[in-house]
């Protein structure tokens, strides 16, 4: 049993959290492959870019001072440091539901980023910076996974992180190889290197694919790998569990509850290869995994957080 | 010891001496008008006579950075950004022995039982208006009276189910009372974290010391709650109502219902459907039996009071009134904590109980008596003059500390309302060790216990010693600048009479 | 006289509208001179109907509505046998007034002696007040005092529905010179309060007599005050029509002022704005109770208050909502 209003945090709390360690990864590799002054490293700040909607911005700002912004821009809802203030803002409201190791990493972290020193400090060693603040929300992660009960409050708050998680992957991928992974524009293999460390990648596909940086095999091993924890059938696969748990405590519902769109999008990745991909392109799929996600989340809503009343009151 | 006393003459911190010190004519916690260090605080004194100022203030630096950490914090919006503050906590415990702390607890026990009858009386028969010995006016005429409340049933007649009273410590070393707070009263959660952050720092003078907990505060909270349901309500649901996340007291509310194990609902989380109340959970609706409600009475059901709040649940009231949910602190207990009833507590205590006061008053002056009125008039530079209205701090006047201007302009403001004000004589609140920009000096202090009433009446063995940190400011709010400490009642006086600082 | 009384209140929303609940006091008092023979409530939507009793004595009845519904209808239907007031003195003597200061007369009608919501003496009634030397009055005895204060509103304004509406203070109808039932009725309580004289609003209903020289509504809710004289406990007087209250009047619910008995309140939650329309009949008994003629449109506002923080808020979870889908 939980508070509605609570679920809504605990799961726009793991949402935000994710997003702040996905943002604050693209400007790690973006700012890395900048240090090279090559067309791999201006292929990969575009990626970094485009992948947060910002595709012009490299050029219209500099690649140094779109990383800034994006780190910390208070004024950009979808910066890291907003996207903390975000989640924190969370957290607070669901004081009660968090452990209190789980609420101090995230404050630690969030008096951090918006300190007024941060500015000096992301300045002077941005990816110490940036390292840092990755390393925090592991810790985050961890916390919540060593110290909360794995109930209803963990369960929303993974199932957050994984929706997220499935729909940043699929804009990441979508960028890069959404004609196919041959037809692509991401050729060079420096700036491949960077997708897979954009999604945290790298060191699991080499022992996979060794050195063989393929587009293939990163869009094999990004959306099919069963086991690598940011592939979106692993996130698809997670949100499903979550989601089952969570919808047993339910009283049934008639409507298609979202852990049955869940298991259908599941079902969907399961039954495509990358061999499809190759045929029609993998924007498609990624289209069908980004669409399905919202309705799984306007579903999550409708059965758990804004049900309409008179389906549920007491007999 | 005397080369100690050397070091630390070289950091300058340590109260050695009564000149160093320097207690003003306030009564002092720690030293007698003699200078010697009382016996209770003996153990304290030792201790601090070993840490230097570097210690000392490193002490002071890690729990100002544990509260941070733990967010227990208010936020302070400004145009540009938007800061976190924590309410400056001192690091020295205010020290109460035994045998002091026995009379406090009765006479507040004394205190929360009369003003219960007294609620009972007003919203039930009205005798002790009849009887002439409050005026009428004061409690029909107040606005915190809800007529609403009249001839509702209220488990165990207990209205105020948490009270926290203000008390100071008058030059002569008598407690007395200075304002009963009966509403939504906050601040328990400081004297939680208090008492957590001193046991850090001062372990060994902390375990020989003999301190009673506090720790069970929240446990006894819920069991008063859960004694506010009704008899037939097995299990009863219990959450706590909290306006929301921009309140300064949002921690607090939150502390309370994750150390009580109950859930912290805001007003939108309650539906009231066929008079019952209940919270929205992601499986459906819950019933609620018990709500102790951070919200003051105006804002808790549009539908009855305040229409414009939507910090509460329409329909709350009509369920509370049927017996199908119960409120705390029940709405309209604000009229027996009015400042201008409180001059008549001596008397309401009398009433009910046939006994005297066990804790005084403060002597208070009612404006809206004509002959008072003349009198605090003509000797505005010696009162506090206070709106009865008013809280935190706000629209007081402190005669003494004035000038000739602001007093003529409050002179005014009085005699254009003076049922809206009431004097109290500037009291000289007692002082206590504080740790000021590496310095250890008196600051005046304040004492606000927390008595817990349902079927029983527990006062909790502590407290909150609030701080006026600016030199010899009387005010002790933390809207005006003040802080907390944490307060060790002693257990048993007999265990140290000074023997030798505890390790 | 029995009276059978039909009173329909229909809200009406823009958009359809959830979670209302509403309160209403519209149940005929019961006293000594007005039985209530029967009292029946239809909701449409249905919903389960509860009751309590006010601080002043007056039944109230609520109900909520949690599915979504864009109309709210409430049929109020209630027969009711009065008495014609007894015998009455003209006058009291002078006496009435020491009487009034009487401690028990103070303590019993503490609310009804102060200033409250609308009831108070504003520096518009303090002109109308000298206008019309009411303070002369007071040399009378409390009877007449009262007696002629009803008649001197009654010839000074002049009954227009449309110039005031529920919300309106009593300065509205003494610059306008005009206003209907319920500010005549708060006029006239204030000159009585401030003069010692405890005095509450009446809620209720009219059988209109136009023979009779009734001027108010028929068709709609009627108001009148009621004062308080020691030797004559609460005695009704009609502002509006210039008479004593009588068999005519079915009194509902008593207060300090309007806002005390509105007919009906509530809230509810959605952002959409409402009508309310009201029609009243009243009819002798045995002869059929019909439909009002028509319902008459009040202005496009909710009497209850439309809940604007509560849209507000929600406009604020939208507007986060769709931030956070970013």
């Amino acid at each position: 049993m939980m508070l509605a209003r609570v679920a809504d945090s605990l799961y726009w709390l793991g949402r935000y959290i994710e997003r702040a360690e996905h943002l604050s990864r693209l400007s790690s590799v973006m700012l890395n492959a900048t240090l090279d002054q090559t067309e791999s490293g201006a292929q990969a700040v575009w990626i970094a870019l485009a992948a947060v909607g910002e595709p012009g911005e490299g050029q219209a700002i500099g690649s140094f001072e779109a990383a800034q912004a994006l780190v910390l821009n208070r004024g950009d809802p979808n910066s890291v440091v907003s996207s903390l203030a975000r989640a924190r803002e969370n957290a607070r409201q669901v004081r009660d539901q968090i452990t209190t190791e789980t609420w101090e990493r995230l404050n630690l972290l969030y008096l951090k980023v918006t300190d007024p020193r941060a500015a000096k400090e992301f300045s002077d060693g941005s990816a110490n910076f940036l390292h840092d603040v990755i390393a925090d929300l592991h810790l985050f992660k961890g916390a919540a996974d060593t110290t909360m009960s794995h109930g209803e409050s963990w369960r929303f708050m993974m199932l957050g992180i994984y929706m997220e998680r499935a729909q940043l992957v699929s804009r990441l991928l979508e960028v890069c190889f959404a004609e196919g992974p041959t037809r692509g524009r991401v050729d060079d293999h420096v700036a491949l290197v960077s997708v897979l460390r954009m999604a945290c990648a790298l060191e699991p596909y080499l022992r996979v694919y060794t050195a063989e940086i393929e587009p293939r095999h990163i869009l094999e091993f990004l959306v099919f790998d069963e086991d690598f924890p940011r592939s979106i059938r692993f996130s698809t696969a997670q949100i499903e569990q979550h989601l089952s748990a969570l919808a047993r405590s339910v009283t049934a519902n008639e409507r298609a509850g979202p852990e049955r769109l869940a298991g259908r999008l599941k079902a969907r990745l399961q039954f495509a290869d990358v061999d499809e991909l190759e045929a029609v392109g993998a924007g498609p799929l990624l289209t069908t995994v980004v669409n399905e996600c919202a309705r799984i989340h306007e579903a999550i809503y409708e059965t758990f957080v804004a049900y309409p009343l008179e389906m549920r009151l007491p007999a | 010891m005397a080369a100690k006393t050397q070091t630390l003459v070289d950091a300058p911190t340590l109260p050695m001496t009564e000149a160093a010190y320097l207690p003003g004519i306030a009564y002092d916690e720690m030293f007698t008008p003699e200078g010697e260090v009382r016996p209770h605080y003996a153990p304290l004194h030792g201790r601090m006579s070993t840490l230097g100022a570097e210690e000392l203030a490193g002490r002071q630096r890690t729990l100002e950075r544990s509260f941070l950490l733990q967010g227990i914090t208010f936020t302070v919006y400004g145009a540009e950004n938007t800061t976190e503050r924590i309410i400056p906590t001192d690091l020295f415990p205010r020290i109460i022995p035994a045998d002091e702390w026995k009379r406090i607890e009765s006479g507040l026990t004394q205190r929360l039982q009369a003003l219960n009858l007294f609620l009972a009386d007003i919203y039930g028969d009205q005798q002790i208006l009849m009887d002439g010995v409050v005026p009428r006016e004061l409690v029909l005429g107040a606005p915190s009276f809800r007529r609403e409340m009249q001839h509702l049933y209220v488990p165990h007649k207990a209205y105020a189910n948490v009270c926290g009273s203000d008390l100071i410590r008058c030059q002569d070393g008598q407690f007395a009372v200075l304002e009963d707070n009966l509403r939504v009263p906050s601040g328990v959660s400081y004297m939680l974290a208090n008492r957590d952050a001193a046991k850090r720092t001062f372990p060994g003078t902390y375990r020989a010391a003999g301190v009673r907990p506090v720790e069970r505060y929240p446990d006894l909270l819920l069991s008063t709650l859960k004694s506010m349901a009704a008899e037939w309500r097995n299990d009863p649901q219990v959450v706590v109502l909290t306006p929301g996340v921009y309140n300064s007291a949002y921690y607090e509310h939150a502390y309370l219902a994750r150390l009580m194990g109950v859930p912290l609902v805001e007003g939108r989380d309650l539906v009231v459907h066929e008079n019952m109340v209940y919270m929205r959970t992601t499986t459906g609706l819950r019933r609620v039996d018990v709500i102790y409600r951070r919200v003051d009475d105006d804002f808790i059901d549009p539908l009855t009071f305040r229409r414009d709040s939507s910090l509460g649940a329409a329909g709350l009231f009509n369920a509370y009134r049927a017996g199908n949910v119960v409120i705390c602190n029940a709405p309209g207990t604000g009229v027996a904590d009015d400042k201008a009833v409180y001059a008549y507590v001596p008397e309401i205590i009398r009433y009910y109980l046939g006994e005297d006061a066990i804790l005084p008053n403060i002597e208070t002056f009612l404006c809206r008596e004509p002959r008072q009125l003349a009198h605090v008039l003509d000797n505005l530079d010696k009162y506090v003059v206070k709106a009865v209205g008013a809280s935190g701090g706000y629209g007081m006047l402190v005669g003494p500390h004035a000038s000739q201007s602001e007093r003529d302009a409050f002179a005014e403001a009085i005699k254009a309302d003076p049922e809206n004000y009431i004097a109290q004589p500037t009291i000289q609140l007692s002082t206590g060790p504080c740790l000021v920009d590496g310095r250890i000096e008196p600051r005046h202090v304040d004492l606000r216990p927390f008595i817990l009433s349902g079927e029983k009446t527990i006062v909790t063995p502590g407290a909150l010693t609030r701080v006026a940190l600016k030199r010899g400011s009387l005010v002790v709010n933390s809207s005006q600048g003040g802080g907390s400490k944490d307060t060790w009642v002693l257990a048993d006086d007999s265990t140290h009479n000074g023997q030798g600082a505890a390790r | 006289m029995l009276l059978e009384i039909r009173h329909v209140t229909q809200y009406h929303y823009e958009k359809p509208v959830r979670e209302s609940l509403m309160e209403l006091w519209m149940q005929p008092q019961k006293s000594a001179r007005q039985r209530l023979v029967s009292f029946e409530l239809d909701l449409e939507p249905a919903a389960q109907v509860f009751s309590y009793a006010d601080s002043f004595g007056n039944a109230v009845y609520h109900f909520d509505v949690p599915q979504p519904h864009d109309r709210l209808t409430i049929i109020a239907r209630s027969a009711v046998e009065t008495e014609a007031v007894g015998e009455r003195p003209d006058h009291l003597d002078m006496g009435e007034w020491d009487r009034l200061r009487s401690e028990f007369v103070r303590g019993e009608c503490f609310d009804f002696l102060r200033p409250h919501g609308f009831v108070r003496t504003t520096d518009a009634l303090q002109t109308f007040i000298n206008e019309h030397d009411l303070d002369a009055l007071k040399r009378k005895d409390p009877l007449t005092a009262v007696r002629t204060l009803s008649e001197t509103i009654y010839s000074a304004f002049e009954y227009q529905p449309g110039v005031t509406d529920a919300d309106s203070p009593i300065d509205l109808a003494l610059s306008a010179g005009r206003g209907v039932c319920q500010d005549f009725a708060h006029i006239m309580l204030a000159v009585c309060r401030g003069w010692g004289i405890p005095a509450r609003y009446v809620s209720g209903y009219l059988f209109t007599d136009r023979e009779a020289g009734d001027r108010s509504d028929p068709d709609a809710t009627h108001a009148w005050v009621e004062v308080f004289l020691p030797s004559l406990r609460w005695v009704g007087l009609d502002p509006t029509n210039n008479v004593m209250a009588s068999e005519r009047h079915v009194a509902v619910a008593v207060g300090r002022d309007y806002a005390d008995v509105t007919p009906s309140r509530g809230v509810y939650k959605g952002d959409a704005e409402s009508q309310l329309a009201v029609g009243v009949t009243v009819r002798r008994a045995r002869a059929a109770v019909a439909e009002p003629e028509f319902l008459r449109m009040a202005r496009p506002s909710f009497a209850g208050g439309r809940r604007r923080p509560d849209a507000a808020l929600r406009q604020d979870l939208h507007q986060q909502q769709q931030q956070q889908q970013q």
